[in-house]
């Protein structure tokens, strides 16, 4: 009775991520996401590039910092979707799958990585169209701190999708799961920083000098800003605060990789973690 | 072998099965049947390791499926009430790709499209959101049919089909279990009794998150036989019918619009209608009414919910 036919699990994973992916893609999500988020893209780098030929600032760089806030605030609330979806929708999360010889973690890692494939997907065409244009513009000089920009973004999409999960599996209901989404993103995006400064008002110098350091990492949003920030001339946009993290983190280079790092576990934690939650619990 | 132990599942104050331990042989087709909520549905997803019990264990040929799906539910294919076909890709695609997830051989998407009818009716490509509500359904059964799994699980599968759709779904159902030589177990929850009988090996009864009725097919067709029924159109005294066909070895008699329905077994029932005639009431018309099994099961139910109602 044990000798029944199962494929390997690198094998089932794959096939996973291909149907989270195909369908992402067959119902269009990827195809709007991407055409939204480029043409939004590429409107804040045409307006903010005019603005920096009249008043004389100009270079890829100060081009990408108008694009980071659109960035931060959108990619986080589609990520966050995205993640709720994949796992309270019937037809890609339902009884039929779950009811598959799969163990639940690799069942939901592999969602995971379909729905951040398909972000991805959306994503990187959004951002080598707006590069494009960008570098047509301007030219390809500081490409690198765009690029990096665009890489931070990706691991920022990642943690959001990971995130959505949780939500779906905490609150085990559609539209329950979105509300909660849509609450962790406004938190993470405007409260956060306000309940920050807040609470930092309260404590010394000294001691809200290090909340506002150590703040930074328990936020994949502000990670992705204050690293981007940094990749894109930190000295002349952060001034002393800046100077004074870099110094912290063992100089610029190694606060830009530092941040990474952590977003990289931003990443990885919140999609294990719905991995974790859900084989505890009941199916959605 | 699915073995449940003392198998309790609640859902916060709402206790959805109580205590259940039961042994499912595989080859067998058994019947979970019950009124809404009796905890048929949840039986089956206990079985499918899709929910964790609140006490007591399920064993699938010695797994637990909740905590070891991998082990376990190689030997189950479950097929939940509603079809959940992702709309936008094809049949094709949706039944190969549960046919890669069970590590099956390319050609069994085929062969299963072909079982379930829907490779001749050319509905291979069509995309699920295309599909009527029985197609769906047996799209969602060839999926359930791919591995060959020693226990089909149906959740009451013709529940969101028409009368028409939901006979067709039993009749082949019937067809590809007799085809397969009765080799794989099925366990169905369903409201629909006439489709069971002559189908299943077994009837569990359910009510209230409990069983109240386990019947194998001897005992079933045993139970049924007994409400068989005659109806008698009798001319003459009713009191005297009635005593008449007491003392010829009716269980029960009562008066009915069309005449009196006699209760007796088959060989009293010839003494009835003889004594009948040899006491000079003439009888102008005689019909054998079936035992159907609705009527056993309502009077299970109906047994329960007056021993709880006395309880009380």
């Amino acid at each position: 009775m044990e000798s029944k036919a199962m494929a390997s699990p690198r094998l089932r994973t794959r096939d996973i991520v291909w149907f989270e992916l195909t369908l992402m893609v067959r119902d269009q999500w990827v195809m709007g996401f991407a055409l939204v988020f480029a043409a939004l893209l590429i409107g804040v780098a045409w307006f903010g590039i005019s603005v920096s030929q009249r008043t004389g600032l100009m270079g890829f760089s100060r081009t990408t910092v108008s694009l980071l806030n659109l960035v931060i605030y959108l990619v986080p609330l589609m990520g966050m979707l995205s993640g709720v979806h994949s796992l309270t929708q019937r037809d890609r999360a339902g009884e039929l799958i779950f009811s598959q010889p799969l163990s639940r973690p690799r069942l939901i890692f592999a969602k995971f990585i379909g729905q951040c494939l398909a972000m991805a997907l959306g994503m990187v065409f959004a951002f080598s169209l707006t590069g494009a244009v960008i570098a047509m513009r301007q030219g390809g000089a500081d490409a690198g701190g765009y690029i990096l920009f665009a890489f931070l973004s990706l691991l920022m999409a990642a943690a959001s999708v990971g995130l959505g999960m949780v939500c779906a599996v905490v609150t085990r209901r559609s539209m329950a799961g979105y509300a909660l989404g849509v609450l962790v993103w406004f938190f993470l995006v405007a409260l956060y920083d306000l309940a920050v400064l807040g609470f930092g008002s309260v404590l010394s110098e000294r001691e809200a000098n290090q909340l506002f350091m150590y703040s930074i990492f328990l936020n994949p949003i502000d990670l992705v800003r204050v690293a981007s920030l940094m990749a894109l001339g930190g000295e002349e946009i952060f001034g002393v605060a800046g100077a004074k993290l870099a110094e912290a983190l063992g100089g610029y280079s190694t606060a830009i990789a530092t941040l990474t790092g952590a977003l990289v576990l931003w990443a990885l934690v919140p999609g294990g973690s719905s991995s974790l939650l859900l084989c505890r619990r009941d199916l959605i | 072998m699915i073995v449940l132990e003392g198998l309790t599942k609640r859902y916060r104050q709402v206790v959805a099965v109580e205590g259940i331990t039961l042994s499912l042989e595989p080859g067998r087709v058994v019947a979970l049947v019950g009124p809404n909520g009796s905890g048929k549905s949840t039986l089956l997803k206990l079985c499918a390791g899709l929910i964790r019990p609140t006490r007591g264990r399920v064993r699938v040929f010695g797994h637990d499926p909740f905590q070891r799906p991998s082990l376990a539910l190689r030997h189950i294919s479950y097929l939940p009430q509603r079809p959940e076909l992702p709309a936008e890709l094809s049949v094709w695609e949706v039944v190969d790709f549960y046919r890669r997830l069970r590590g099956l051989p390319p050609e069994r998407t085929e062969e299963v499209l072909r079982t379930v009818g829907l490779y001749e009716l050319e509905q291979a490509d069509k995309l699920c959101r295309e599909l009527s509500g029985g197609l769906a359904q047996r799209t969602t059964l060839a999926i359930a049919l791919l591995a060959e799994a020693d226990f089909l699980l149906l959740d009451e599968p013709t529940a969101q089909l028409d009368p028409r759709s939901a006979k067709d779904f039993f009749d082949f159902l019937k067809e590809t279990h007799a085809r397969s030589g009765g080799r794989h177990g099925i366990i169905i929850a369903t409201h629909l009794l006439d489709e069971l009988v002559g189908f299943t090996d077994r009837i569990i009864f359910l009510c209230g998150g409990k069983v109240v009725g386990d019947l194998d097919r001897q005992e079933l067709d045993r139970q049924v036989e007994e409400m068989e029924q005659l109806r008698i159109e009798v001319e003459g005294d009713g009191d005297e019918v009635v005593r008449v066909a007491r003392e010829a070895g009716a269980r029960k008699v009562s008066p009915n619009a069309k005449g009196y329905l006699v209760v007796a077994d088959p060989e009293s029932r010839a003494r009835v209608v003889s004594e009948l005639e040899r006491r000079g009431l003439r009888v102008r018309s005689l019909e054998v009414i079936p035992g159907r099994l609705e009527k056993l099961y309502l009077k299970l139910i109906d047994q329960v919910v007056e021993e709880a109602q006395s309880g009380e």
